[in-house]
């Protein structure tokens, strides 16, 4: 009885299935068989192997670079929820401890407050603020590295703002609310640098 | 067994690439598009399919990277992610019933044959018809003999890759040989009747 194709196969591919090697060596239509299943091997291996019918590579640089800024607001976006929820829990906390409602340092006031050498840092934050926010507008799609920094620097300046926010412009805290304003002060110059320059320009 | 996709492997460029480089990442795709284009085109039945699955594919292999380990070569790990996404497509295909798993081609047969000689170009029959009765083997039998028979994959990996027994990735072989013989001699005689006459 002739093997079956699964044997011939089988054979074909080095296992030895019972009784096929015997089979062949007196069966002239088996060997011409397992000689026809090796050519075909060899033909389907001699087919022409195409390229893609066009260049895929603009479009997929795209998508993994628009992935990559994707990943990066995310974990900008994490790391100000976690901030935002930091502050709103400090906030009740304080609220709770001094026992009268908002802080009476914060906002307007305290800035109208603040003794000469810290007004300066204050109306440069402002200064910067306002030349960052004339850099935005209109700027192209960032490189994945560009907004990453700018994430960095602007957790940054959101962890100083909690900070400038939880201290009083006391005889005690005065000297440390300064620095904490000078490096509000730098991050912002910082911040202004990188979105003028914008990085690492991509052209999506 | 040597495989089209057994490029030779650049350590450098693959760290740069791991690290995001971008010129590391196209060099990756220039080496590796045309075997993988060619896997897709051999399990998909339009053209566009296999753009769609050569594309998927290098999106993965961008996003893993840095979980490649080196445990096989990285062409292995390349054509396996090819494999993998070609197959999903089919089944996607099925659930969509454009073109049956286990049955006929159909009518995308034509679509499918994947050279097509340039005009002025000698054709080579055997190739054509061979091309034509790849094409027309149902999806399954033609994924299972193109990557045992030229991709070199063992019944194992074809079980592990299709989720099913070695003894199914052994009737598939059969099956789809079985089918390109009878293909085969259906196309060899039709030619035999269009040949002209010899003059001798």
């Amino acid at each position: 009885m002739h093997p079956t194709l699964e044997q011939l196969l089988a054979f074909r591919d080095g296992e030895e299935p019972e009784g096929v090697r015997d089979h062949l060596s007196g069966c002239a239509e088996c060997a011409a068989e397992l000689e026809r299943l090796h050519g075909l091997v060899e033909k389907m291996r001699a087919l022409s192997a195409e390229p893609p019918p066009k260049d895929l590579w603009p479009a997929l640089r795209g998508q993994v670079q628009s992935e990559r800024i994707k990943s990066w607001v995310a974990i900008g976006a994490l790391a100000a929820s976690v901030l935002v929820a930091a502050s709103v829990m400090a906030a009740v906390w304080l609220w709770h401890v001094r026992g009268s409602g908002p802080n009476p340092d914060s906002g307007a006031q305290q800035q109208a407050a603040q003794p000469s050498d810290i007004q300066p840092l204050i109306s440069e934050s402002q200064k910067l603020e306002g030349a960052i926010r004339h850099a935005s507008a209109g700027t192209p799609v960032l490189s994945g590295k560009t907004a990453g920094a700018i994430a960095n620097i602007e957790d940054s300046i959101a962890i100083l703002d909690f900070k400038i926010s939880l201290l009083k412009d006391s005889s005690e805290q005065h000297d440390q609310l300064k620095k904490l304003w000078q490096q509000r002060v730098r991050l912002l110059q910082a911040l202004v640098q990188v979105r003028t320059s914008r990085g690492e320009y991509t052209q999506l | 067994m040597v495989s089209v996709f057994q490029v030779p492997s650049d350590d450098v460029l693959l760290q740069k690439a791991q690290k995001g480089d971008i010129g590391a990442m196209e060099e990756i795709y220039r080496a590796y598009a045309t075997p993988v284009y060619n896997l897709a085109r051999r399990f998909c039945k339009r053209p566009q399919d296999a753009e769609e699955v050569a594309q998927e594919t290098f999106l993965e292999v961008f996003r893993s990277l840095g979980r490649f380990r080196g445990e096989a070569p990285f062409w292995v790990w390349i054509r396996r992610i090819a494999a993998s996404k070609a197959l999903m497509r089919i089944r996607e295909a099925e659930r969509k019933k454009e073109e049956p798993l286990d049955g006929k081609a159909g009518d995308g047969a034509e679509a499918l044959a994947g050279s097509r000689p340039n005009p002025g170009t000698p054709v080579d029959n055997e190739k054509v018809a061979l091309e034509k009765a790849l094409a027309e083997l149902p999806p399954t039998s033609r994924a299972v003999v193109w990557l045992h028979d030229v991709e070199g994959y063992t019944h194992e990996e074809i079980a592990e890759l299709f989720d099913r027994s070695v003894s199914f990735s052994k009737s598939q072989l059969a099956r789809a040989h079985e089918r390109l013989r009878a293909l085969l001699i259906t196309e060899r005689e039709g030619l035999a009747c269009t040949q002209p006459l010899s003059s001798s």
